[in-house]
């Protein structure tokens, strides 16, 4: 159709906002609630315009245009209203530096943003130079405000991890709701109370930890103001350069873009328009990552285990004690770990070096048990996400998408949105759980039962109770599709649950897609033959190993009775292992190369920033140890790497211990009638739990620390940090407590980075209560 | 349609019977403004007098008549006589009067208001449909309110109830648009949009769901004209609900009522009860294709709920706040299916057009305002109460002869509540129509009349508006948001006589950004208060301004307090109220007030005038009169 705008005539879509009209031609009207991803608000009243026949001052972007509409956009009197409304806005908002004379010499002085605890100005604003409305004011040129300034006088609200929020700066354009209901699905923040005293956040003061925030971090992203900002970049300012990369934190490898500043990584955020993209990262990728990068914990020299203690040395003594060692070692008696965090092209290098060098077959990683094999050998099946929501119904089982696979979980959620039945298998509540239509918990110690009883009934058309009659139902409506989480693998029974989910797969038809916590692990298990992690275990105990080489992985709790133990990482390793030898190695955004997903697809991750002085990457190590041990003539440069990395790659998977279970799971009983989780920690990289790199990833995923139901708790009148004594039948242990909705009644979970659980199985039937010093 | 004339028959027999009865039968108003006023009390005091006496009578709870100045109101048929109706009763009275009545058949005393009844029966008692509040009415809306049981639907049903509703399925959905486009009449929330337009629009829009909603979101301070139908008459509205769902082709209704009608909501879901038993709800109501269900949303209490889009998003369960039309709720409503809102009054005007039919209604009211009007007639008025006469009757006519004037002169009226506009003595000969209220600067409204006599300080009264609209405004728009906030700020300066008079400019161009700007009617409205009372009254903010004088003697800031000592017999009444021991002196000799200490809470001023001995030597005056 034709419209005519200031009167020009131009072609228009049908079902396009005037505003959508105006961006295509250059025509510039000013706004700030307008979002391209959200729906139409009409809330900051700037883009009225003048349309011929209607009434008033409609709004540019909550009005379609129709055929032959002539709307004006500039005319003297909706400039001067725009101008009246935007001091209106600024009359709430600390801007005291956006009419301030000597605004722009005193910018000019100011080399770096103040930190305060309140924001008065734009020069103590995280937002400075970055922000939507110092745009439209500079557009609209106020150099006054004709009415009295209010300061809401707000206390910023810093508590809950990763963002702060200074609501006295919110121009209450709503885009922060918006995203979190339309666009994240998660609907934690609303506008709440009303008039002068309204304000933005999750209903009932809640903070937004108890509300189930995923961190995602959507709402700051889009923010215009510097309302919302991110607790580690809000005093770096406008970020330098934005690199294409891709996050390290899963399996999925989200795309991203990081955001760097005079060689440091500040930030990283979802691909596209950095102002207006809402994503689909999970609070790891969006803020986990410069926290790993600039992490203090990181040890940047080499270190040597002296008889006196722990000492720095240099490069060249670290290789020359390595390679005493190495040169002196019988191959077969050297054992080698890899992450599964590492690059295609770091991992090529360490088995030219293993293999050539030292001639060892001894490679496994500490992740390959028999479970993950297994695991791993049903995602041959594995779909895409895009077809999760092409199915007819879909069916999660063990997934706790609070604050991982945000792809994954949103994907469900947009799906149940659809009205496709969306069934939910587990103990947690997750961000998709208000979206399921059934949500079934499986009799605790009862899993393997519960799925060959669906088994049964499909093989043998056993009659079965009523709940899971539900799922079979959703089975029978194929094409279905089940996501599958990793905690599955922690289960003592995993084994036997996960043979019958792969019979229920056989026999139904059903898609699956598999959750890999990992950054690279198809990578890992396609370019080396590994040995399964128990076996190498075995020759440990039989002191068949002399010498251990870890990379970015640290299997053991205590140190193994080994001679020798070489850790190369970029984070250092629990204490308790005492390696001889540290080797600090270059992190994610430091280093170029290669990860590969499930699904077969490489994905490129980029070095954004220069690695500090004293640490080297992984190639560069092997390449100056294999020069030192005589082997000058293998090279370990990114182009010979490359080669080494074949056109097709297939996950090899080590031979699997077919031996059944053999601890028996013991069921609730009256005098334990809870039921105890216990989880490894998958928040990971390079072995490193970000619990306990990252402040807040502590805070919302704690480590040994008991995550009970609210209601649970206050049965035995407990609180959030108390301790608590919980026992089962062999073991009591005492750990701290938070209380979280997200659990559901009757279980609790315990999240460790430790190899082993202390408790004699998972579930686990336990009692607890409080624990009285 | 045979069981539905059965039942009307049934329930005709039993109207019948209550109205030769026998048995005494004592009526007592019990809607909440009765109920306020003592009603519960004086049905207890009722209840024992028949029983100490072992007299025997039926007594029958009904709505409100709408003359609150009278309330309690209680009737007594008895003896064959008309039914005689008694106001202002309390519980003494009503034992007196029924002890005089039931046992000495003497019905006269001071409290008797009129007999119901067309002829002129007792010879010497006046009707009561005679009296001046009366008399000029025009009832349609209210015809049963007061009249019959509200809990019971056979009282309905042998008043013509569902009649309407009967008629309307004989005809075709179309033809029952047809007819109510026909009467003209519009909607009774405000606007004045067209209803049978409305219905059309919502008709014509294709879509297997479809939703209608009854507003009861009767929100304005002063308003009741809603609860007392609701609570007079429910099955009014119910049986318009069930007329326009028809016609528009929604099979689920809702009603949107505040949670602070509890007696409203309940007899509303009591009617509700009573219609699935009788087949006019349900599946196949009066066993036509026609199946209808109706819910039951209680509000939060959010002004800005009365806005259509405000209202859906509240019943969707999101946060009450309006977004911009179009899409109409008639192509996107509730759930994005088409929806049709109607207000209460609208609806429980429909029986009656398709009762009677269009031709009938037209004859009430003038041109393009047909019909008539609830209004709640509150203030500075003699005759408080809700009424209803035709449109076109002018402001005067309600306020001076059916209101019965002020105490004091008069000095300006608030149309259409808090978004409404003051509209002064000069312009009282304004027909009540909502072009002419526009045109004065204000709204029709959904009906609140507020009489202001010169007491009132105007510039107070914008005020308080103001601050009502910015205290219920939901945040989303700016304007509204902080448009209204810096209005209020500089009414309240001005009231504090720290105004200049470049505030007015100020205040006015103000007022026009957030009329022009706003984006629903709450922000849209706001600003009439001011406006108009700018434009009518602007001497009085200037004297607020330029002689800090409070011609109404309001402001608290612009007054002071003064003992008259002439007066003042010294018998310390207000020195013992005082809350900041400003007054002070010895018993028998004039008191001293300390204006430094007063905080001008009125107490010692109210406690000379009713308590103390002397009286009114407490005066209040504007500073500048000294």
């Amino acid at each position: 159709m034709k419209i005519t705008i200031d009167n020009k005539t131009v072609e228009a879509k049908k079902g396009k906002t005037i505003l959508d009209i105006t961006q295509e031609n250059d025509i510039y009207i000013p706004h700030l609630c307008f979002h391209p991803e959200l729906s139409p608000y009409g809330g900051c009243r700037l883009c009225i315009v003048e349309v011929d026949g209607m009434k008033g001052y409609p709004t540019a972007c909550t009005t379609q245009v129709e055929e032959g509409m002539t709307i004006r956009t500039h005319t003297k009197i909706l400039q001067e209203m725009r101008k009246e409304i935007l001091q209106l806005i600024l009359s709430e908002h600390p801007s005291a530096c956006l009419i301030c004379d000597e605004a722009e010499e005193c910018s000019d002085y100011q080399g770096t943003i103040r930190k305060v605890g309140f924001t008065t100005g734009c020069r103590w604003c995280p937002k400075d130079k970055d922000c939507e409305l110092q745009e439209v004011v500079e557009y609209l040129k106020i150099d006054e405000i004709e009415f009295p300034v209010y300061y809401r006088d707000i206390p910023v609200e810093k508590n809950d991890p990763f963002f702060d929020r200074d609501y006295n700066l919110c121009i209450y354009c709503g885009r922060c709701v918006r995203i979190c209901q339309e666009h994240r699905k998660s609907s934690v923040i609303s506008l709440n109370k009303r008039g002068r005293y309204s304000t933005i956040g999750p209903a009932f003061n809640q903070s937004h930890l108890e509300a189930n925030c995923e961190f995602c971090g959507a709402c700051v992203s889009v923010c215009p103001t510097g309302a919302l900002s991110e607790k580690t970049r809000k005093w770096s300012g406008v970020p330098e350069k934005y690199h294409p990369s891709i996050c390290p934190l899963c399996g999925l490898n989200c795309d991203i873009q990081v955001l760097t500043k005079e060689n440091k990584v500040i930030g990283a955020l979802p691909p596209g328009d950095p102002h207006l993209t809402g994503g689909e990262l999970c609070v790891k990728g969006r803020f986990c990552l410069s926290e790993l990068v600039n992490n203090p914990d990181r040890i940047l020299e080499p270190q040597y285990q002296f008889p006196e203690g722990l000492g720095f040395i240099t490069w060249d003594e670290a290789f020359q004690k390595a390679s005493d060692k190495l040169k002196k070692a019988d191959g077969n008696k050297v054992a080698v770990y890899l992450s599964p965090d590492l690059t295609l092209e770091e991992i090529v290098a360490a088995k030219r070096f293993f293999e050539q060098v030292i001639q060892t077959k001894n490679i496994t990683s500490s992740i390959v048990t028999n479970n993950l094999i297994h695991y791993i050998s049903l995602s041959e099946k594995s779909i895409q996400i895009e077809k999760t929501e092409k199915s007819n119904s879909i069916i999660s089982l063990f997934l706790n998408g609070n604050y991982n696979y945000a792809p994954v979980t949103l994907a469900i959620k947009r799906a149940a949105e659809k009205g496709i039945p969306y069934l939910q298998i587990g103990w947690i509540n997750d961000t998709t759980s208000r979206f399921a239509s059934y949500h079934i918990t499986p009799e605790a110690g009862k899993e393997k039962e519960f799925f060959k009883e669906i088994v049964e009934s499909f093989e043998k058309g056993k009659e079965v109770s009523p709940e899971i009659s539900e799922v079979v139902k959703l089975f029978k409506d194929s094409p279905t599709t089940i996501i599958l989480g990793p905690t599955i693998l922690d289960l003592t029974e995993a084994k036997e649950i996960l043979g019958n989910i792969e019979k229920i797969i056989k026999l139904t038809g059903a898609k699956l897609f598999v959750l890999d916590p990992y950054g690279n692990l198809p990578g890992l298990l396609s370019l080396v033959d590994l040995k399964p992690h128990q076996d190498i275990l075995e020759k440990i105990s039989k002191g068949k190993i002399d010498i251990l080489y870890l990379i970015g992985d640290s299997p053991f709790k205590e140190r193994p009775n080994v001679n020798f133990i070489i850790h190369q990482s970029p984070f250092p390793p629990s204490e308790k292992i005492q390696p001889d030898l540290f080797l600090p190695t270059a992190t994610w955004g430091e280093i170029s190369g290669t990860y590969v997903t499930l699904a077969g697809k490489r994905n490129k991750l980029k070095a954004v920033v220069k690695s500090p002085e004293k640490v080297l990457t992984n190639p560069e190590i092997f390449s100056k140890l294999a020069k030192k041990l005589g082997k000058k003539e293998l090279k370990f440069n990114k182009i010979e790497l490359s080669k080494l990395i074949p056109k097709k790659l297939t996950v090899k998977l080590p031979e699997v211990n077919s031996k059944p279970t053999e601890i028996t799971i013991q069921t609730k009983t009256k005098a334990f009638p809870y039921t105890l989780i216990q989880e490894k920690n998958t928040h990971t990289y390079m072995d490193m739990s970000l619990s306990k790199l990252i402040e807040g990833m502590r805070e919302i995923e704690p480590e040994e620390t008991l995550i009970i139901n609210p209601i649970d708790a206050s049965k035995f009148d407990i609180q959030n940090g108390d301790q608590v004594l919980i026992k089962s039948h062999k073991n009591s242990m005492t750990y701290p407590v938070v209380l979280r909705k997200t659990i559901s009644p009757g279980f609790i979970r315990l999240i460790t980075s430790n190899k082993t659980f202390e408790f004699e199985t998972n579930p686990c039937p336990v009692r607890f209560r409080r624990y009285n010093v | 349609m045979n069981k539905f004339e059965k039942l009307v028959e049934k329930s005709k027999k039993q109207w019948d019977n209550i109205n030769n009865s026998k048995t005494p039968i004592i009526y007592l108003g019990t809607a909440s403004c009765g109920k306020a006023a003592g009603a519960d009390e004086v049905k207890e005091a009722i209840l024992a007098t028949l029983k100490k006496h072992k007299l025997f009578a039926r007594l029958i709870e009904v709505g409100c008549i709408g003359t609150c100045y009278l309330e309690p109101l209680m009737d007594i048929s008895a003896f064959g006589n008309p039914r005689i109706s008694y106001g202002n009763v309390d519980a003494e009275w009503a034992k007196k009067i029924i002890e005089k009545y039931l046992l000495e058949k003497d019905y006269h005393n001071l409290k008797l208001l009129g007999y119901f009844g067309k002829n002129n029966f007792l010879d010497d008692v006046p009707r009561f449909f005679d009296q001046p509040m009366l008399k000029l009415q025009v009832r349609i809306v209210l015809k049963n309110c007061g009249f019959i049981d509200p809990e019971s639907i056979e009282h309905y049903l042998a008043n013509d109830g569902y009649q309407g509703l009967k008629n309307a399925l004989e005809m075709s959905p179309e033809d029952v648009i047809k007819e109510v486009i026909e009467s003209g009449i519009r909607g009774r929330g405000g606007a004045g949009f067209p209803t049978g337009k409305k219905w059309k629009f919502c008709r014509d829009t294709k879509s297997k769901i479809k939703y209608l909603i009854c507003n009861a979101d009767e929100g304005d301070p002063g308003a009741f004209m809603n609860r007392s139908l609701l609570e007079g008459d429910p099955h009014s509205v119910l049986e318009g609900i069930l007329i326009a769902a028809y016609a528009i082709g929604a099979s689920e209704g809702y009603i949107y009522i505040r949670a602070e009608y509890p007696l409203a909501i309940q007899r509303l879901k009591k009617a509700v009860k009573q219609m699935k038993k009788y087949n006019l709800l349900g599946n196949n109501i009066l066993d036509s294709d026609f199946s209808f269900e109706i819910k039951f949303k209680e509000g939060a209490g959010a002004f800005v709920c009365g806005e259509e889009t405000a209202l859906i998003a509240s019943i969707e369960g999101k946060r009450g706040m309006p977004r911009t039309r179009p899409p109409f709720p008639a192509i996107s409503g509730l759930q994005g299916k088409p929806t049709t809102i109607n207000n209460v009054e609208t609806l429980g005007t429909i029986p009656h057009i398709l009762r009677n039919g269009s031709s009938w209604f037209k004859q009430f009211g003038v041109e393009n305002n047909y019909g008539t009007k609830t209004f709640s007639l509150v203030g500075k008025i003699r005759r408080t109460g809700l009424i209803e006469v035709p449109l076109g009757t002018s402001l005067r006519k309600i306020i001076f002869d059916i209101g019965g004037g002020t105490l004091k002169p008069f000095k300006a009226v608030q149309t259409g509540g808090p978004s409404g506009g003051c509209i002064p003595e000069e312009l009282l000969n304004t027909p009540v129509t909502y072009e002419s209220l526009a045109a004065a600067g204000s709204i029709m409204g959904s009906g609140g009349l507020i009489v202001m006599d010169k007491d009132t300080c105007v510039v107070d009264v914008a005020r308080y508006f103001l601050d009502f609209c910015q205290k219920e405004s939901c945040g989303k728009c700016t304007p509204c948001r902080v448009g209204t906030r810096h209005m209020v700020e500089l009414l309240e300066k001005i009231c504090r006589g720290e105004g200049e008079i470049e505030d007015l400019t100020k205040l006015e161009s103000l007022a026009n950004i957030v009329r022009a700007t706003s984006l629903c009617g709450l922000g849209q409205t706001a600003p009439n208060p001011v406006l108009t009372t700018l434009r009518y009254f602007r001497p009085e903010y200037v004297e607020h301004i330029e002689h800090l004088y409070c011609p109404a003697v309001v402001c608290r800031a612009l007054i002071e307090y003064i003992v008259i000592p002439e007066k003042c017999t010294g018998c310390q009444r207000c020195v013992s109220v005082c809350p900041t021991g400003a007054i002070t002196g010895p018993r028998s000799e004039p008191h001293n007030l300390d204006a430094s200490k007063c905080i001008k809470c009125r107490a010692c001023y109210e406690v000379c005038r009713f308590d103390a001995i002397a009286g009114n030597a407490i005066i209040i005056k504007s500073r500048e009169e000294k």
